[in-house]
């Protein structure tokens, strides 16, 4: 008797699953992805610049320490937000990998127009990163454990590493060493030095800042343990952001009427 | 809907006809965009010299002189004591590519080491970048307060028709051009991974079968939300999980084999750098003389700075008070030198003559109050009341006293 109340309501699901709407569809479709686009871009823009700008602009601010503990936190905010938004209205494990590819079209054209085209600066200078390997790997983790407590644990751990193994792959040609100016630089160093920021002087970069000079001198994965860590506080701020001011007020609002 | 697309498209041809606004000359850049007492009591410079204004793409040129962190320096910034500096140049953007770096004979690719009270001789070797006539000063960045310009001159840059390189040679024997060096990569790999990002999107979001997000809105209302009512109900499907691992092991094939050929085609990399350094000290100057500033009096009515200051000759032979340097800005007696180039004007010393040697003298220097005005060097309504800068002072031999000098500004009326 249950088993065939419960097929019932599945089917009763189903049904609704594979409604057909003649006109609404594919026009909201398409109006909703294409305007969130821009706005959870710009969102997962602003918080990126806001807590890990400088770090993820230019070549030689992306350290093996501050880069890989701050932007990992930074830019798992909005992503975390909009895996709550799309799980909940449709169960699509989307939310990290949309926040990602938006985050790239968004960067990608700051890059591009303003930087490369209007003062012509070297693209391989204030290359963006990529978040879109960490966004996949963290909507699987969703899709597989429906759960948000695993996604912030396992997930933070996936977006952390994912972000620095698809990253390091771009930033590996700019730590080659050479000889500059009588000193032993990487590749990044010499474009810091020689592309000239008249605004933003050396001393400004917080990289290799700090005591972390124990670990076998492996700073590297003790700062990879730390921005997981932190990356999974970043995780529940998103979620906060998506269940109490996106979600939580829409429903409060349809149900006064 | 048919307007929606004109609009779009207008905006389109907008955008894409601002990408052809590349700026070719670009004059302002903040040169009196700090406070007048900041720049007449933090730092001094003379002798700024361009090697040369007229350059094809990959020439050199060198700028050279002096800059002194002033024992005038302000309390409130760097907290009165500046520590680290970075010696740098103020363009339009990097039109030029900085290739050497001496402070007192040492090269200092990055950061150094600095104190109140410093006389640093500079050196900096520019290889022009971009087609152009550029403003160029240099300056000196100080932690903790800001970067100060020099003076400035415009550079004109010639194209090549080899374009701009900006050779380098890797320790492991390797030449690079550093402007196009590993971009292929990051382009080449972040495409990719827009590919594998914009499938799994696609995926999820074309209509088509079950997959309208309309429906699905209905139905995920009515399921707890850790569950996803298994293939029953249809919104997740096997097909779907089947087709996300494929997503997922071609993300994973693509970061791991990427990171496996990465580590080992870019074999013996390093950390980023950080190798500041302490320039030795320059080559003491002849003590001529010593100057000290007793008042500063600026007449609205005549519009002239007037600083009266009580010299010392404690050299052997006469002295002249020769010029007097203040921001970026120098005003030369016209018995030592005439003006040359956009920061020089003239000044006048009265008595005029020379100081004999072993004698006090009260020399009052009047300036120009215009040209201080049009510098917003003045500090009228700022919050410190002072003038201060370089007096410069000469013998018979051409020997040169710097002596730092600073007091309260006085003006006769508001």
């Amino acid at each position: 008797m249950a088993t065939a109340t419960i097929d019932l309501e599945a089917l009763r699901l189903r049904e609704l699953a594979e409604r057909r709407y003649k006109f609404i569809d594919r026009k909201w479709d398409l109006m909703f992805w294409v305007t969130a686009g821009f706005v959870v871009g710009a969102a997962a823009n602003i918080t990126h610049l806001l807590f890990a700008g400088d770090w993820d602009f230019w070549t030689d601010w992306k350290d093996r320490q501050w880069w890989m503990t701050i932007t990992p936190f930074a830019t798992i905010i909005i992503p975390s937000a909009l895996q709550y938004i799309q799980w909940r209205a449709w169960r699509f494990p989307t939310g990290a990998t949309y926040t990602a590819v938006c985050l790239f079209f968004c960067t990608w054209i700051g890059r591009l127009l303003q930087w490369k085209y209007f003062i012509n600066m070297p693209i391989n200078f204030v290359w963006s990163a990529t978040w879109i390997p960490a966004g996949i790997l963290t909507d699987y983790v969703l899709l597989k454990s429906r759960s948000f407590i695993l996604t912030s644990l396992i997930g933070s751990a996936v977006w952390t590493m994912g972000f620095w193994m698809s990253n390091y792959i771009m930033q590996l040609p700019y730590l080659q060493p050479t000889r500059f100016m009588g000193h032993t630089l990487t590749v990044a160093d010499v474009q810091g030095i020689g592309y000239i920021r008249a605004q933003t002087p050396e001393y400004l970069r917080i990289i290799e800042h700090g005591s972390l000079r124990t670990f076998l001198q492996e700073t590297q994965y003790v700062s990879l343990a730390f921005g997981t860590t932190l990356c999974v506080f970043g995780y529940w701020v998103g979620q906060f952001i998506g269940r109490r001011l996106a979600v939580w007020p829409i429903f409060k609002y349809l149900k006064q009427y | 809907m048919r307007r929606f697309i004109l609009m779009a498209l207008t905006a389109l041809l907008g955008a894409a006809a601002m990408t052809g606004l590349r700026t070719t000359s670009v004059s302002a850049h903040g040169e009196i965009a700090q406070e007048g007492f900041v720049r007449m009591e933090a730092v001094g410079w003379w002798d700024v010299r361009f090697s040369r204004s007229d350059l094809t793409q990959n020439d050199n040129m060198v700028i050279s002189g002096t800059t002194k962190l002033l024992e005038t320096w302000p309390s409130n910034m760097s907290n009165g004591n500046p520590e680290i500096c970075y010696l740098t140049v103020v363009e339009p953007g990097a039109r030029f590519v900085l290739v050497d770096r001496k402070i007192n004979g040492m090269e200092s690719p990055q950061s150094f080491f600095c104190s109140k009270g410093s006389v640093y001789n500079f050196s900096m070797t520019l290889r022009a970048r971009d087609p152009g006539n550029w403003h160029v000063h240099p300056a000196i960045a100080v932690k903790e307060s800001g970067t100060l310009i020099g003076p400035g001159q415009y550079i004109n840059i010639s194209s090549s028709p080899s374009g701009f390189s900006f050779p380098v040679t890797l320790l492991n024997g390797k030449g690079i051009d550093v402007e196009g060096y590993g971009t292929w990569l990051v382009l080449g790999f972040s495409a990719v991974t827009l590919v594998l990002g914009m499938w799994w999107l696609l995926y999820w979001t074309v209509p088509g079968g079950i997959k309208r997000t309309v429906c699905r809105l209905r139905v995920a209302n009515e399921l707890p939300l850790n569950q996803d009512g298994g293939p029953a109900v249809g919104i997740i499907t096997r097909r779907d999980h089947r087709h996300m691992a494929y997503i997922t092991g071609a993300t994973v094939v693509l970061v791991g084999a990427g990171f496996v050929w990465a580590s080992s085609h870019y074999s013996g990399n390093i950390p980023l750098q950080v190798q500041w350094v302490k320039p030795p000290a320059p080559p003491v100057q002849a003590q001529l003389a010593t100057a000290q500033a007793t008042n500063a009096i600026y007449d609205p009515a005549s519009d002239t700075l007037k600083i009266e200051t009580t010299v010392t000759n404690t050299a052997k032979s006469p002295v002249t008070v020769s010029a007097f340097r203040t921001g970026n800005l120098t005003f030369l007696n016209p018995v030592a030198g005439l003006p040359h180039g956009d920061y020089e004007y003239q000044m006048k010393v009265s008595p005029e003559g020379t100081i004999e040697p072993g004698q006090t003298e009260k020399v009052t220097v009047s300036i120009p109050g215009g040209v201080l005005r049009q510098q917003e060097l003045l500090p009228l309504g700022q919050a410190q009341y002072v003038v201060a800068g370089v007096l410069e002072l000469t013998d018979a031999e051409g020997n040169r006293n710097f002596d730092t000098i600073n007091t309260s500004l006085n003006p006769t009326s508001t």
